[in-house]
C-alpha cells in the first residue's frame, strides 16, 4: 500500500478521483517536526539540562550538547515525515505512522467531528497548511498531518468534511458564492472592541510573567545598568516610592489592554462564520491562519459567554462544541469559539443550531443548601483569617467575606436550569455568564448523584453527559431529577434523527 | 415525515426508572469484595502495629500522633465497613427495552443510565482475582471523553457475555 508514497510539489490530489494511494505530507512537514521534536526533548529533559548549565564542566560543552539534541531531532523529524503516510479510500481517511511502533488509524468519514485547517506565517510562505481531524474516539484519536499544499489541505477538508462525497469538492472548486449564508463578519471596530472586552487583568499577569522569566537570565546585565543610576535618585525614591504606586498600576493595565488588543487582533483578525453545505464554517487569523468546519447535526451544545465588560457594550462569545475525544479544548481538541456576537448574531446562530422551543418549558432552581455549602467552603478559610490574624488582616478579612457573600448570592441566584420538551438550558454565573444550550437527544447518558445527606432531604444531582460534556444541575428535588432522567431517556431512545 | 416532531410530553406518563427493579449482584462478589477489605486492613493494621512497636521502644508510651494515626485508620476502616455492608445490597443492575442502568453506593449513590443506541461498543474485562470467584467487570464506552462511561463490576461472566453479546447486535443494528 505504500509504493507511490512520494510528494511532488506538482502533484495535486486529483478531483476526480476523491480516493487516492497513499502519500507523504508536504516535505515542508520536516521543519514543523524538527521545532515540535526539539522542545518536546528540552521540556522532556529540562530538569536534567538545567543541572547540567550549573555545572562548569559540562557548560563547556553546551554548543556540542545543543547540536546533539538538534541532530537528534532532526533524525526523529526525517524517520517520522518518512513514515507517516495518509490515504484517502471510498469510506475513510487511513493514517500510518511511528517509527519503533507502526500505528495505522482507520478513521470512517462519518466518525469525523471537525476537520480544522491552520496556516502559520511561516507556512504561508511556503502556500502550506496544516490539517486536523477531530473525531468522537477515544483519547488521542485526534490526526494532524502537519503540512499540506493549501489548495490540498482545502480539498482535503472538503471531502472528509463532507464524508467522501465527490460533489461537493466540485461544488467548493466553482461555486464559492452560492449557497453560502454570511452570518457574521468581525469588522475592525468589532474586532476593537473584542479586544477591548478581554480580561486585562489575566493578559496583564501573563505579560508581567513573562516580562519576569526573560528578566532573569539578564539579571547580570540589569544590575551593572542600574548601578549606574546616580544615589540621589535611589535616595528620592526611598521616600517617594509610594507616589509611584499609581503610575505603575496604570501601566499593568495599559499594557494589559495592549496584550489583549494584539491578541484580539492575531486571534480573530477578518473572521467570517458562514453556513454553507449544511454546515458551519469559520475562519480567520492574521499570522496564524485557521478554518474550521463542522456539519451542524454534528453541533452537540452551545455555550455562551460574557463579561460584565462584554454585556456592557452587548457582546457575547459563543464556544460550538462538537463530540470529543477529549474532555477539555486546551488538552488538544479543535474548539471553535466566535466573540463580539450581538443579539442578532446570536438569535441566528441558535436559530441555526436549534429548533425553536416548544411544547412545555419547565424551570428548575437549585435548593438553598447550595447557596449553604457555597458559604462554608468559601468561609472556611477566611474563619482562620478571622481568628488568627492581625488586626488589618481581620479589616481585609470582613471586606473579603463581604464580597464573598454578596457573589455567592448573585451566583446562586444565577443558577438555572430550563428544560423544554426537547432541549435544556443551562444558565450559570453572575459577573461572567455563561448559558449551554443542547438538545436532550443528543444526550450519551445520565447520572443522578445523591449524598447520605442530599438522600435525607430529597436533593440530588443530575448529571446530563452528551459527547462534548456534561451539562450539571446540582441540589434540585430528586423526584424533578429522575422525571428529567426520564423524559431525556424518552427522547434519546425515541429518535431516529442523526446525532453526531 | 416533518423533521422535528413537537409533540407535548405527559412527563408523569413516561416509563419511569423503578428502583425496586435493581437485580443485585452475585453474592460470589460480595466475599471477594469482603476478601480484598480485609486484606487491605490487614495491611494497615500490621502497619500501625509495627509503628506502635517502634514507639513503645524509644518512648515506653504511646504519643498523641499514635493515637490519632491510630483513631484515622480505626474510623476509616469503620466507613469502609458501612459502605461495603450498607452499600452491597444497593449495588444492582437494571436491563429494560432500551437502556441499562446501574445504581452503587451507600454514602455517595450514583444511577447511571446509558441509552443502547448511544453505546459505542462494549468491553468485558477480568483480573486475576475476578477469574477465581467468576465475576467479571462489564464496560460500556459511549461518544466522546476518554474511559469508560458505564463500569459494572462483579457481573456474573455468562450473564455479562449474554448481555454484551445482546448489546453488540443493537449496537450493530443502529
Amino acid at each position: 500500500m505504500n509504493e507511490s508514497a512520494n510528494y511532488s510539489i506538482d502533484e495535486e490530489l486529483q478531483l476526480e478521483s476523491i480516493q487516492f494511494s497513499a502519500r507523504r505530507q508536504h516535505p515542508t512537514g520536516v521543519l514543523q517536526y524538527v521545532v515540535k521534536y526539539s522542545w518536546m526533548f528540552i521540556r522532556g529533559f529540562w530538569p536534567v539540562l538545567a543541572g547540567a548549565a550549573v555545572s562548569d564542566n559540562i557548560r563547556a560543552y553546551g554548543e556540542w550538547i545543543g547540536l546533539v539534541i538538534f541532530f537528534v531531532a532532526c533524525l526523529s523529524a526525517l524517520l517520522q515525515y518518512w513514515m507517516f503516510t495518509f490515504q484517502i479510500t471510498d469510506n475513510a481517511l487511513i493514517i500510518r505512522r511511528g517509527v519503533l511502533e507502526r500505528e495505522r488509524i482507520n478513521i470512517a468519514f462519518e466518525r469525523i467531528q471537525m476537520v480544522n485547517i491552520e496556516q502559520s506565517i511561516w507556512q504561508q510562505a511556503f502556500d502550506v497548511m496544516s490539517l486536523k481531524v477531530d473525531t468522537a474516539g477515544t483519547s488521542g484519536a485526534e490526526v494532524e498531518i502537519a503540512a499540506l499544499k493549501a489548495k490540498d489541505a482545502q480539498i482535503l477538508k472538503a471531502v472528509l468534511s463532507s464524508g467522501g462525497v465527490r460533489s461537493d469538492v466540485v461544488e467548493n472548486e466553482n461555486d464559492d458564492i452560492t449557497d453560502v449564508e454570511h452570518l457574521i463578519s468581525l469588522s475592525w471596530g468589532r474586532l476593537f472592541k473584542v479586544g477591548l472586552t478581554q480580561n486585562h487583568l489575566r493578559n496583564a499577569l501573563i505579560v508581567f510573567g513573562s516580562a519576569v522569566a526573560f528578566a532573569e537570565p539578564l539579571e547580570g546585565i540589569l544590575i551593572s545598568w542600574l548601578s549606574d543610576v546616580p544615589m540621589f535618585t535611589w535616595v528620592v525614591l526611598k521616600f517617594f516610592w509610594v507616589l509611584l504606586i499609581p503610575f505603575f498600576a496604570v501601566g499593568i493595565v495599559f499594557i494589559g489592554i495592549l496584550f489583549s488588543l494584539v491578541a484580539a487582533v492575531l486571534r480573530y483578525y477578518n473572521l467570517q462564520v458562514c453556513a454553507k453545505d449544511e454546515g458551519l464554517e469559520l475562519r480567520g487569523g492574521l499570522l496564524k491562519k485557521f478554518e474550521f468546519k463542522i456539519p451542524l447535526h454534528k453541533v452537540q451544545m452551545l455555550e455562551g459567554n460574557s463579561s460584565l465588560l462584554q454585556r456592557f457594550v452587548g457582546f457575547e462569545t459563543f464556544r460550538i462544541h462538537q463530540a470529543r475525544a477529549q474532555s477539555d479544548a486546551s488538552q488538544g481538541s479543535v474548539s471553535m469559539a466566535i466573540p463580539g456576537l450581538e443579539q442578532d448574531h446570536v438569535g441566528r446562530l441558535n436559530s441555526m443550531l436549534f429548533p425553536p422551543i416548544s411544547g412545555r418549558i419547565e424551570t428548575i432552581r437549585p435548593h438553598p443548601i447550595f447557596l449553604i455549602r457555597m458559604l462554608i467552603f468559601r468561609f472556611a478559610l477566611l474563619t482562620a483569617v478571622l481568628v488568627w490574624g492581625t488586626h488589618w488582616m481581620q479589616f481585609i478579612g470582613c471586606i473579603w467575606g463581604m464580597w464573598l457573600l454578596l457573589a455567592a448570592i448573585y451566583q446562586y441566584r444565577g443558577v438555572q436550569l430550563t428544560v423544554s420538551d426537547e432541549q435544556l438550558l443551562m444558565r450559570t454565573g453572575w459577573l461572567r455568564k455563561k448559558r449551554i444550550r443542547t438538545e436532550l437527544r443528543k444526550a450519551q447518558r445520565v447520572v443522578i448523584t445523591e449524598s447520605w445527606f442530599m438522600r435525607r432531604r430529597g436533593l440530588a444531582h443530575a448529571r446530563i453527559y452528551t459527547a462534548a460534556g456534561p451539562v450539571v444541575a446540582r441540589y434540585i428535588p430528586k423526584k424533578i431529577a429522575t422525571q428529567l432522567r426520564d423524559l431525556i431517556l424518552f427522547r434519546v431512545e425515541s429518535s431516529n434523527r442523526r446525532w453526531m | 415525515m416533518s423533521l422535528f416532531s413537537n409533540d407535548s410530553v405527559q412527563i408523569n406518563s413516561l416509563p419511569s426508572l423503578v428502583e425496586g427493579e435493581f437485580e443485585g449482584l452475585p453474592r460470589r462478589y460480595r466475599t471477594l469484595r469482603a476478601a480484598v477489605y480485609f486484606v487491605v486492613m490487614l495491611f494497615v493494621f500490621a502497619a500501625m502495629g509495627v509503628l506502635m512497636c517502634f514507639e513503645w521502644w524509644q518512648e515506653g508510651r504511646f504519643g498523641w500522633r499514635v493515637w490519632v494515626a491510630l483513631g484515622t485508620v480505626v474510623a476509616f476502616g469503620s466507613i469502609w465497613a458501612i459502605e461495603e455492608i450498607k452499600g452491597f445490597p444497593m449495588r444492582g443492575v437494571v436491563v429494560r427495552e432500551h437502556d441499562l442502568s446501574y445504581r452503587s453506593g451507600f454514602f455517595k449513590r450514583e444511577t447511571v443510565t446509558v441509552p443502547f443506541n448511544r453505546i459505542q461498543h462494549s468491553e468485558i474485562a477480568q483480573g486475576p482475582v475476578a477469574r477465581v470467584f467468576s465475576v467479571c467487570t462489564l464496560k460500556l464506552y459511549t461518544a466522546g471523553h476518554s474511559g469508560a462511561n458505564l463500569s459494572v463490576p462483579g457481573m456474573d461472566v455468562e450473564r455479562a457475555k449474554r448481555l454484551r453479546q445482546q448489546l453488540d447486535e443493537r449496537v450493530s443494528q443502529l
